[in-house]
């Protein structure tokens, strides 16, 4: 990669602003003024990439909702050379797609004050469930890890710091199995049931009420209600201001005690091969090594009181076209919050990927962009 | 885990505001162009670069080495500003005032940037844009000197599965 200097080298095009005028009239602590300007345009490429642990929270419209953790159960270690006391809790019943996650309690039992390193109350979440299915916290970490900002101040003896762990709501039949990482070490995993008072809808009802969910998103690409069989349509861009994408679309189910799981899968082109993640579907799909593809993938919990959005990620890659940057064609992608779709902007040429959990989906209409100069 | 200690530096000199000056004179908008090819986002690299240096300022001859510090400072308080906002996914924006007349091999470098997880970003960023040592990688982003060749590894081992992407 020797031409990476080179081509780095042409960044010192990009313009700066001349902050020293407010740095010297700066309260530390203020934030700039926010550039009137920026919003105006995104014309060279939009990128929906992966968030960190406050970025992963889900929104709770229409979506998981955290469960209070009324009852619960704990487990306890000793770590870093007897210095810390490590608790974990989670609670004792989950129902589906609520959100789960673990309180974590770190205690100095040592008789000197410790300074936590970065990192040392990052915690992961590990849950595996019954048929072995597994959702790792920790990928996250590979598109937007959350070091400490600044030191924390140091642990005096007998003092306690509390975090809880990234969420995910449940999609899975239990016991689960969940562990916890403290200052580096796992804790002894601890098992929860997952309660659903009512039975699981029928395949071909589920998988109904989970489309009625997606904003009319599959209207032209409808899978039947029959789980792995795809259908080949088209999606149409919820402003009809975008040329329809020609996909391959798909329902896939899961059937638990009381409730299922609904994996709605769009791939553009249709016969396009690539694979969709099946245990964890807010880790994007990987595209092929060229030209165009978008993958998106959508789950949903389904109970008998109804569909509830439980995670899903986009990626998507367009062609260039191989025009100047200046004259960049724009791609626009539609994002689904639960009651309503929005319209943002990328360029063509641009990659988009969006990580979940999410309660929507995003999708952009790489058929906007043009194959050719 | 370490006991915590307050350290005090006896040879601290003084980082009066023209030495400073002199110092955003000359490194600031590397320092800014590189926290906004590392972040994305131009409001987050000014507040960042802006913010680092108020410190600096404020922390007078409290700092040894102020242009060290301040490159230390402004990407963590880039960082934070990142985690901060709390939302479901990050959209990282090149906008096309900041990007309008770069070379297009540099545009097509920046879209693949974006396919990099942030800390790699930073290292890449770090060693290509702003020729920092590995050493001083792992100064400026708290890590270890092997996490930053492993790191560095990484990414241009994806840079070129995705220029290749890019290039359709």
């Amino acid at each position: 990669m020797s031409d990476l200097r080179r081509r780095f080298r042409g960044a010192d095009e990009i313009e700066t602003p001349d902050q020293w005028p407010s740095i010297v009239d700066r309260e530390p602590g203020e934030p700039l003024p926010t550039e009137s300007h920026r919003r105006t345009a995104v014309v060279l490429f939009a990128l929906a990439i992966g968030a960190a642990a406050v970025a992963f929270a889900v929104h709770t419209i229409g979506g998981p909702v955290p469960v209070p953790a009324t009852n619960s159960r704990s487990v306890t270690r000793i770590v870093d050379d007897g210095q810390l006391r490590c608790t974990a809790t989670i609670p004792a019943a989950i129902s589906p797609a609520q959100m789960l996650s673990v309180d974590l309690d770190v205690t100095n039992i040592s008789t000197q004050p410790l300074q936590l390193p970065e990192g040392a109350t990052t915690w992961s979440l590990r849950v595996v469930s019954s048929d072995g299915q597994t959702y790792d916290t920790a990928f996250r970490a590979r598109f937007e890890p959350v070091p400490t900002l600044v030191p924390s101040p140091p642990l005096l003896p007998g003092h306690s710091t509390h975090t809880r762990t990234d969420g995910v709501a449940v999609q899975w039949g239990g016991p689960l199995t969940i562990a916890a990482t403290c200052a580096g070490d796992q804790l002894p995993p601890l098992s929860v049931p997952v309660t659903s008072a009512g039975q699981a809808p029928p395949a071909g009802a589920a998988i109904r009420e989970s489309l009625r969910k997606t904003g009319g998103l599959f209207r032209g690409c409808s899978p039947p209600p029959v789980s792995g069989v795809p259908v080949v349509g088209t999606i149409a861009a919820p402003d009809g201001q975008a040329p329809p994408l020609d996909a391959r679309c798909e329902a896939d189910i899961r059937t638990y005690d009381g409730f299922d799981v609904v994996t709605l899968s769009v791939i553009t082109p249709p016969d396009a091969r690539f694979l969709l993640p099946t245990d964890n579907v807010d880790d994007p799909p990987t595209l092929p090594a060229h030209g165009p593809a978008e993958g998106v993938v959508w789950r949903f919990v389904v109970t008998e009181e109804g569909a509830t959005a439980v995670g899903g990620s986009t990626r998507s890659q367009s062609w260039s076209g191989g025009v100047a940057p200046s004259n960049r064609r724009l791609v626009p992608d539609f994002t689904w919050d639960g009651t309503r779709w929005s319209r943002g902007l990328g360029s063509c040429g641009s990659q988009l990927l969006s990580v979940g959990p999410r309660v929507g989906a995003i999708v952009q209409f790489i058929s906007a962009c043009p194959r050719v100069a | 885990l370490r006991p915590y200690l307050s350290v005090t530096d006896d040879e601290a000199v003084t980082a009066d505001a023209a030495k400073l000056e002199a110092i955003y004179t000359e490194q600031g908008p590397r320092l800014w162009r590189s926290l906004y090819l590392s972040t994305g986002d131009r409001e987050v690299a000014s507040d960042a670069a802006a913010e680092a240096f108020a410190q600096a300022l404020r922390r007078g001859d409290a700092l040894h080495s102020p242009e060290r510090w301040v490159w230390k400072a402004a990407f963590r308080i880039a960082r934070g500003e990142l985690a901060a906002r709390s939302r479901v996914e990050y959209k990282v924006e090149y906008q096309d005032e900041a990007v309008v007349g770069i070379p297009d091999e540099t545009l097509e470098l920046l879209m693949a940037l974006g396919q990099l997880s942030r800390i790699e970003r930073e290292a890449v960023v770090l060693h290509y844009y702003a020729d920092r040592s590995i050493r001083e990688i792992a100064r400026i982003t708290g890590s270890k000197q092997s996490a930053v060749g492993v790191r560095l590894h990484r990414a241009k081992k994806r840079l070129r599965e995705l220029m290749e992407v890019v290039d359709v």
